[in-house]
């Protein structure tokens, strides 16, 4: 059955079971993935999926279904898990199918040439990798992946009120861990990656060389004292951070009463150094896109303005409840997921001075580069965190000798309040449908758990 | 289900270049979750997970496609991607004979969840809900959720397995918000099994789970910020094996260890771990949340000893990994769905009981902290540091549990650790959790009787 025909059966089948408004969503991948290990192809993989989630209002209930395959069967199951689910739900929030927007940006988010790039250029590039690495410096002992993976992406969001939307992304990207081992035997590791819609954009030497040299910085690291210290949370630890915390900023969450932010807009929440944009225009950012999961054209917007806190991050529904008008930032986990709330790109906007000068200004400190274990060691509701880390010394202005086994720990909302400079190297890395980045911040003082 | 003679053409196109081995993962799994938050139930989702992974090995290279197209035009085509990854030159591979072999089923289900009435699974949540909002008016918020799958795999492969298998899983989760003057704290309770219905009929009692999550947030909620420190910490049993998973349990995965990248590489034979540990990974308990009657690549499951008083006795190997390691597999090889090639994962991970009364590892601590209930941890298997938080922890003050204090988390390296426990309790428990690794995140249980390490980092607030 094509798709279209697959469509047509869905919503009669669902009219006939007496669901009134109704929408599918697809989601359609290919993959392509590459993993070297001594000048040989360790793992290789490439891989098709799809799959479709039906969601529609029963009774004035939104229920939902999911299923990877579109045949006859799958008409009837989809359908009939709708109404059963909707049956179950006890919400009556007045949800609905949106009959989609006016308008939709125009956003560049899809590389043809990606498409023409072959696996053996990839291959090559991965082996290629893995030589640079290994060139680099004399304290490199392996990797422990070296890959280079592409992806394409499709989302296609139908409905019966009539709306028709679908969006293509690529992927092109590199992800190279170097394991080092130092003079005392004892090993390190890094991990960098790299990620662009363009082929022409992947930049491995450059990668590579990250990767080796924050590896071999870290080496030798060993704790400090407990104590209080200046700190300053480099990029890539002030992008984890706020990643583990992103929830506080969901009007979902805060529907469900789990955000302290509920109804504090215009309150000031963070020092005036802090601007907190998402924006799904962004070009060449990992989250860009021209609408959200249900539809509703995407723009950009403040979240906290020169310490001001401006808005929540909406969907329609939470949106309607809050008495405002969506954000646009509804989303998806995957298509089988439920709508719900996610930041697109989401950023602090980065300040005027180098990492370096902010170092200076700090005098003597601590650097955090690495969180760990933020998925447990942090409270998203109270703002508490507590989370073993990884950094440097700020000595006499400068980065000093590296640290490993200490934790840090604090409460995300009292940050926002200290920070007393941002930095200016915001740079997206991670690949995803929610991308969330910062760039190097100082916080001020805070508390390390050492020796 | 797969059809043999599909599979044996793709198994045997899939080594017409030069592969000399390959796999079929053929999976249909179903799945449902129910949630309330509050009082309203607000979640109900069914979904459907249908595909086929396909492995093909030469030597020590392996190429894993994957598609959810799963007719024989759909098999053909993976089977000519793998191919064609492997090698150019197409020969004629010798004949696949493929012989089906019952598995027998320990896993005993009595009532298929997806045979349960809805209203009878919402009243299960619907009652946690209300029994945890029950326990104080300071609970500000309840949430329960059910969530259950039953996948049915076929695992076939060129040495002639032909196998199926089916995988039922029940879990239901309690989460209690405690609230007072802006400050939240949470607590929570999350039992499963490979099991049908019937756990919350004869091994969970709603209304303790209940309890359980809201007494921890209430504790919680009154406790102060922990101090930071070098100190001794005691463990409790159950979820507080988590630390071992952490700790040792990754490190000990063919996953790093066939690449050197592990702390316990080449220490077969070796003291790792005080005298006291024993260390024990069974995919063989009957209806347990980390069991299997096979594993994902076809071998059934074993009781596997990984550490035998201080003694590194076995690492969990998969097929692949094998290879490489030149050492048998130990029924370790899991995946989260057929999108994931597999590799070697825990299962049932526990310490065995010790011999230590429970009361006297308490009081001979001095001043220390008693960790009650771990939160979630993850750790880096090349350096061996780990990190956990604690749920719910009290400070101990000359032997006697003093105070309940929040925010207190635990970091150190496994290899040090292990060596640090000075007294195992002598009863041992599970919890269950879900683990995430290189193939997805599969059902594992953690276990332990009391422990007490003799020094830990301690981070905190104060």
């Amino acid at each position: 059955m094509n798709r279209e025909e697959f469509i047509k059966k869905l919503f009669e089948g669902a009219a006939r079971a007496g669901i009134t408004e109704c929408e599918a969503y697809f989601s359609d991948g290919e993959s392509f993935d590459v993993d070297v290990l001594d000048g040989e192809i360790k793992e290789y993989s490439v891989s098709e999926s799809k799959g479709v989630c039906l969601r529609g209002l029963y009774a004035g209930r939104m229920g939902y279904a999911s299923t990877q395959v579109e045949d006859e069967s799958s008409v009837d199951m989809l359908v009939e898990g709708v109404k059963t689910n909707a049956m179950l739900l006890e919400t009556d929030e007045g949800e609905s199918i949106f009959e989609g927007s006016k308008e939709y940006p125009q956003v560049d988010t899809f590389n043809e040439s990606i498409l023409s790039v072959s696996p053996e250029t990839k291959i090559a590039q991965a082996l290629e990798m893995e030589e640079l690495v290994k060139a680099r410096d004399p304290r490199v002992a392996r990797v422990d992946g070296c890959e280079i993976s592409t992806a394409v992406r499709e989302i296609r969001i139908v409905n019966s009120k009539g709306m028709d939307v679908q969006g293509k992304s690529s992927s092109y990207g590199a992800v190279v861990a170097p394991v080092v081992i130092g003079e005392d035997g004892k090993p390190g590791m890094d991990y960098q990656f790299s990620f662009s819609k363009d082929p022409d954009k992947l930049d491995i030497a450059g990668l590579s060389q990250k990767a080796v040299d924050e590896a071999i910085g870290k080496l030798g690291a060993t704790s400090v004292p407990s104590g209080q210290y200046e700190c300053v949370f480099r990029r890539d630890a002030a992008g984890q951070l706020l990643r583990t915390f992103a929830g506080v900023f969901s009007g979902e969450s805060a529907r469900k009463g789990m955000s302290l932010l509920k109804g504090r807009e215009g309150e000031k929440i963070a020092s005036d150094c802090v601007t907190l944009t998402d924006d799904p225009l962004l070009m060449d950012a990992p989250a860009t896109g021209a609408f959200d999961a249900e539809g509703v054209a995407r723009f950009s917007k403040d979240v906290i303005k020169s310490g001001t806190f401006m808005t929540l991050l909406h969907n329609r529904l939470t949106a309607k409840e809050a008495g405002c008008a969506t954000t646009a930032n509804a989303s998806k986990a995957g298509y089988s997921g439920k709508v719900a709330v996610a930041p697109s790109n989401m950023f602090i906007r980065p300040g005027e001075i180098t990492p370096e000068k902010l170092y200076a200004q700090v005098g003597d400190g601590i650097i955090i580069t690495q969180l760990q274990g933020t998925h447990s060691g942090a409270n998203p509701i109270s703002g508490d965190f507590s989370l073993a880390a990884k950094g440097y010394l700020i000595e006499a202005g400068k980065q000093g000798r590296p640290v490993e086994q200490i934790t840090v720990a604090g409460n995300f909302f009292e940050i926002l309040k200290s920070i007393k400079a941002v930095a200016d190297d915001l740079e997206f890395d991670m690949p995803g449908s929610s991308a969330i980045a910062s760039p190097t911040i100082y916080v001020g003082t805070i508390s390390i758990a050492g020796i | 289900m797969l059809n043999k003679s599909y599979a044996r053409d793709a198994l045997q196109r899939a080594v017409s270049t030069g592969g000399d081995f390959a796999e079929l993962f053929y999976e249909d799994t179903r799945s449902s979750r129910l949630s309330q938050t509050d009082d309203k139930i607000d979640t109900a989702i069914t979904s459907r997970i249908h595909g086929v992974g396909l492995r093909v090995y030469q030597g020590l290279r392996s190429v894993y496609v994957h598609s959810s197209n799963t007719d024989y035009s759909g098999l053909m085509k993976l089977a000519d991607a793998a191919a064609g990854a492997i090698g150019s030159v197409r020969n004629a591979a010798s004949d696949i004979h493929l012989v089906g072999s019952v598995v027998p089923n320990v896993h005993r289900i009595e009532q298929l969840p997806m045979d349960v009435p809805g209203e009878k699974r919402a009243a299960l949540i619907r009652g946690i809900c209300r029994a945890i909002k029950s326990e104080s008016s300071e609970i500000a918020h309840a949430m329960s959720s059910l969530w259950d799958w039953e996948q049915h795999v076929t695992i076939a492969n060129t040495e002639g397995m032909f196998t199926n298998d089916v995988r039922v899983y029940s879990r239901v989760s309690a989460t209690a918000v405690a609230s007072k003057d802006g400050v939240n704290q949470t607590g929570s309770a999350s039992p499963g099994g490979m099991i049908g219905f019937e756990l919350y009929e004869t091994q969970v009692d709603p209304e303790a789970i209940a309890k359980e999550a809201a007494q921890q947030a209430l504790t919680m909620l009154h406790a102060d910020f922990c101090p930071a420190g070098v100190m001794p910490v005691v463990i409790d049993g159950g979820f507080g094996g988590v630390i071992f998973h952490e700790a040792c349990g990754h490190s000990l995965e063919a996953t790093g260890v066939a690449y050197g990248n592990s702390e316990f590489c080449g220490k077969l034979g070796q003291q790792i771990a005080s005298t006291k540990v024993t260390a024990i990974d069974d995919g063989t308990i009957p209806n347990s949340w980390g069991s299997e009657n096979i594993d994902d690549e076809g071998t059934p499951t074993t009781k596997l000893v990984l550490i035998e008083k201080g003694i590194l006795k076995n690492y969990m190997i998969d097929r692949f990994n094998s290879r490489r390691m030149n050492m048998p597999v130990t029924g370790s090889g899991r995946r989260q769905d057929y999108t994931f090639a597999p590799t070697s994962r825990m299962r049932n991970t526990y310490i065995a009981p010790g011999d230590d009364d429970e009361n006297d590892i308490i009081s001979s601590m001095g001043n220390g902290l008693y960790a009650k209930k771990m939160g979630g941890g993850s750790v880096n298997p090349i350096t061996g540091e780990f990190n956990f938080a604690v749920g719910e922890g009290y400070l101990v003050k000359d032997g006697k549990i003093d105070r309940p204090v929040r925010g207190a988390t635990l970091i150190g390296k496994g290899g040090q650790t292990i060596m640090k426990i000075d007294m195992v309790g002598k009863k041992m428990w599970m919890a269950q959790g879900m683990c995430g690794s290189q193939s997805g995140s599969v059902p594992t249980n953690v276990g332990q009787p009391m422990i007490r390490v003799t020094e830990m980092t301690v981070g905190g607030r104060k």
